[in-house]
């Protein structure tokens, strides 16, 4: 019993959190991609704008909510929950702070906290795809979200390999799928981006390509298929998709910032509970803002080409890299 | 009796697409993603200009021709002006001054036009900064513009004998300055696209078009020269003081998008190039002919026909008349190079991707006040 009513608390602050979260990038995004062109941004509503997202939130709820004619009705509802869900399943076990030691044992800031994590994360990012596919198929017949759903099940396919395979090394390396036994075997040694800067790199790659970011944006590419998936959809039906896509951004980050950058460990005061909080969360907004940057700079990939980086590029060096650092595991090479 | 391709489906891109460039519309027949075949449908912003013509003294003709290509109107006042004047038989007595103020609006607007171009071009491939940056630049032209002609879009500037307005101090001041600036912030945009990695791969080898094709097709301008013809009508076809100008004429025999794409840019710093050379020397005089001072005064050119070209940023434009000696034309005929760039879309862009058509559009810079008259 106590531990459903504590569950149910951690996930009711784990909302509010999100859901300020993804306020607050909204913003974020804007202002940064603003100053980054030359403009100003959102400015009217509150301190710089900063009351912008509510009064967009609120709009969106008051906006008529269009079903097309030839929808599969059930599907159309289903398809924004779906990814919703799945989605903030991702951020249940992210942790948002360093745990902390009470008398009952260590304390984590996750909604649910289960020892391997990392399957958990990708099972349920995996599902994400499925609100995608359902929402283009339930269109009806329309095409653009046909295409843009078509492209992100090839998309998610791809890239999530590639994601999974670049992570099997820091898993390899700490023995565990804990994003805490991950995170001290780092404060043990070096951060594992020093041992595993190729894996580093193609997780940076497979994190834009799964969160559906620029330059790998091509389900919802609006120059070339207007938005994609979601045309179809108005209101705060079709909110929920961004909605869900700012989530995955920050779980993405999240993950790479436990299983490469040590997490919550820094130079200074090591094992102080706030600074470690300020040191992850400091990591987490930098990867956050690189998909604005990335966003501001980089031109949009083909399709084709998208498919080539993935099955032909990346996947080859993420195999290989496995077999070094097996070998080296095996052998007992000093890069651990 | 075959079933038909199920796999095949017929994709509706536009008049309401965010990236067709006004109000083009593309019938695709896609395999997956893969264009088997493309039918363009033009017409959606037709107004009967030419037919207009036939209606309207020479005179008021002029701020229609504003409304063909609106994203370089002084061009396109420009080609019509220099069509009547042919069929008047004045083009040689046309002021100095209103000759050098001729060239320096032409030549900033096609950097004006290009500027919208790059920006559009690279909106549509997924690159939203260079837009902006583009436009920076874009507004200060239209700054310089207002101050001349007192409109920020279409013009009406370029009249028939010279040009509607003199020029002000202010005005050479901001020339001075927009030429001081404009090389660093070209700069810029090479920086951001030239060499970018997803750039080249989005671009290269992209709806080819080669070199015979280019000119069956009826291609002009930077599509023309992306296609290895070495062709400009300001230098093979000299009018205005063109001729005592020096400017290169880029051309690169690749005939695909990138190509296309670095003649522009190119064409942009040639511009700045000859506008540099017109600022060392302004000339002094009127600024349009003393006849044609007052827009009410009729104008009967005698019977006969003309046909006045001129360079356009995005090709040849051209106004072929014919006069019964009236003040009206008989009929007018305007050769658009955003029709014939459209006319050869389908071609260049089958075998492609949908995503390379966004690409191919771009490429191509059709306007459709142009296209559909």
């Amino acid at each position: 019993m106590y531990v459903v009513i504590w569950g149910i608390v951690k996930f009711i602050v784990l909302l509010i959190l999100i859901s300020l979260y993804v306020l607050f990038m909204t913003w974020f995004d804007r202002k940064v991609i603003a100053r980054m062109q030359n403009r100003i941004g959102p400015k009217l509503i509150g301190f710089h704008g900063l009351w912008q997202p509510i009064a967009d939130t609120i709009k969106s709820f008051w906006k008529e909510d269009v079903i097309p004619m030839g929808a599969y009705r059930v599907m159309f509802w289903l398809a924004p929950v779906i990814f919703i869900t799945a989605v903030f399943a991702t951020a249940f076990v992210i942790p948002f702070a360093p745990p902390i030691k009470t008398s009952h044992g260590l304390f984590h800031f996750s909604v649910v906290h289960v020892d391997v994590a990392v399957l958990f994360v990708f099972a349920f990012l995996g599902l994400t795809s499925f609100g995608v596919l359902y929402a283009g198929i339930a269109s009806g017949g329309s095409k653009y979200p046909y295409i843009g759903a078509q492209r992100e099940g090839a998309q998610m396919i791809s890239y999530e390999i590639v994601l999974a395979l670049s992570l099997l090394n820091p898993i390899l390396m700490s023995h565990s799928l804990s994003f805490e036994k991950i995170v001290e075997a780092q404060t043990h040694h070096l951060w594992f981006v020093f041992y595993q800067p190729v894996a580093f790199i193609t997780y940076l790659i497979a994190m834009f390509a799964v969160a559906a970011k620029v330059p790998f944006d091509l389900p919802e590419a609006e120059s070339e298929i207007c938005c994609g998936y979601f045309v179809e959809y108005s209101g705060m039906k079709m909110g929920l998709f961004p909605f869900g896509q700012y989530i995955a951004v920050l779980v993405l980050s999240a993950i790479m910032v436990i299983m490469f950058l040590g997490g919550w460990t820094g130079p200074f005061w090591k094992g102080c509970f706030f600074v470690g909080l300020i040191w992850y969360w400091i990591k987490i907004a930098f990867f956050i803002f690189l998909f604005t940057w990335a966003w501001a700079t980089f031109p949009r990939y083909r399709y084709d080409q998208l498919m080539d980086i993935s099955w032909k590029i990346l996947l080859p060096i993420a195999v290989l890299n496995i077999f070094w650092t097996g070998f080296a595991l095996a052998i007992g090479l000093p890069i651990i | 009796m075959s079933s038909p391709d199920i796999r095949v489906v017929e994709l509706n891109m536009g008049p309401q697409h965010p990236s067709t460039h006004g109000v083009l519309r593309l019938i695709l027949r896609i395999n997956g993603e893969k264009i088997e075949h493309i039918s363009p449908r033009v017409g959606y912003l037709h107004r009967g200009i030419e037919k207009l013509a036939e209606n309207m003294t020479y005179q008021q003709f002029t701020p229609v021709t504003d409304r063909l290509d609106y994203v370089f109107s002084m061009n396109n006042n420009l080609g019509y002006a220099m069509a009547v004047e042919k069929l008047l038989g004045v083009e040689n007595q046309i002021p100095e001054r209103a000759q050098w103020i001729r060239v320096v609006v032409a030549e900033l607007d096609r950097i004006a036009n290009h500027l919208v171009w790059l920006g559009t071009h690279a909106l549509d491939i997924g690159a939203m900064t260079p837009y902006f940056y583009c436009l920076r630049e874009r507004e200060m032209i239209l700054d310089m513009f207002e101050e001349i002609s007192g409109a920020r879009l279409l013009y009406n500037y370029v009249r028939i004998g010279g040009v509607a307005k003199d020029i002000t101090p202010r005005f050479l001041d901001m020339l001075k300055e927009f030429l001081k600036i404009f090389p660093e912030r070209h700069k810029e945009y090479d920086t951001l696209l030239t060499k970018n990695r997803i750039w080249m791969k989005r671009t290269k080898d992209v709806g080819v078009i080669s070199k015979e094709e280019a000119i069956n097709w009826g291609l002009s301008g930077p599509s023309l020269r992306g296609s290895g013809w070495e062709w400009d009508l300001r230098k093979k076809r000299p009018y205005l003081f063109y001729s005592d100008l020096e400017f290169d004429v880029p051309y690169f025999s690749e005939g695909d998008v990138y190509a296309r794409y670095l003649v522009r840019m190119e064409e942009m710093l040639q511009s700045h190039r000859i506008l540099e050379q017109c600022m060392k020397k302004v000339p002094d005089g009127p600024h349009i002919m003393d006849e044609f001072k007052k827009v009410s005064k009729p104008i009967k050119p005698p019977a006969g026909e003309a046909y006045g070209y001129s360079e356009v940023p995005t090709g040849e434009l051209g106004f072929y008349i014919v006069s019964e000696g009236k003040n009206k034309p008989y009929r007018m005929k305007i050769r658009a190079p955003s029709f014939l760039h459209a006319y050869a879309l389908p071609f260049a862009a089958r075998g492609y991707l949908i995503s390379d058509v966004v690409a191919i559009i771009g490429s191509f810079d059709v306007v459709f006040g142009e296209c559909d008259r």
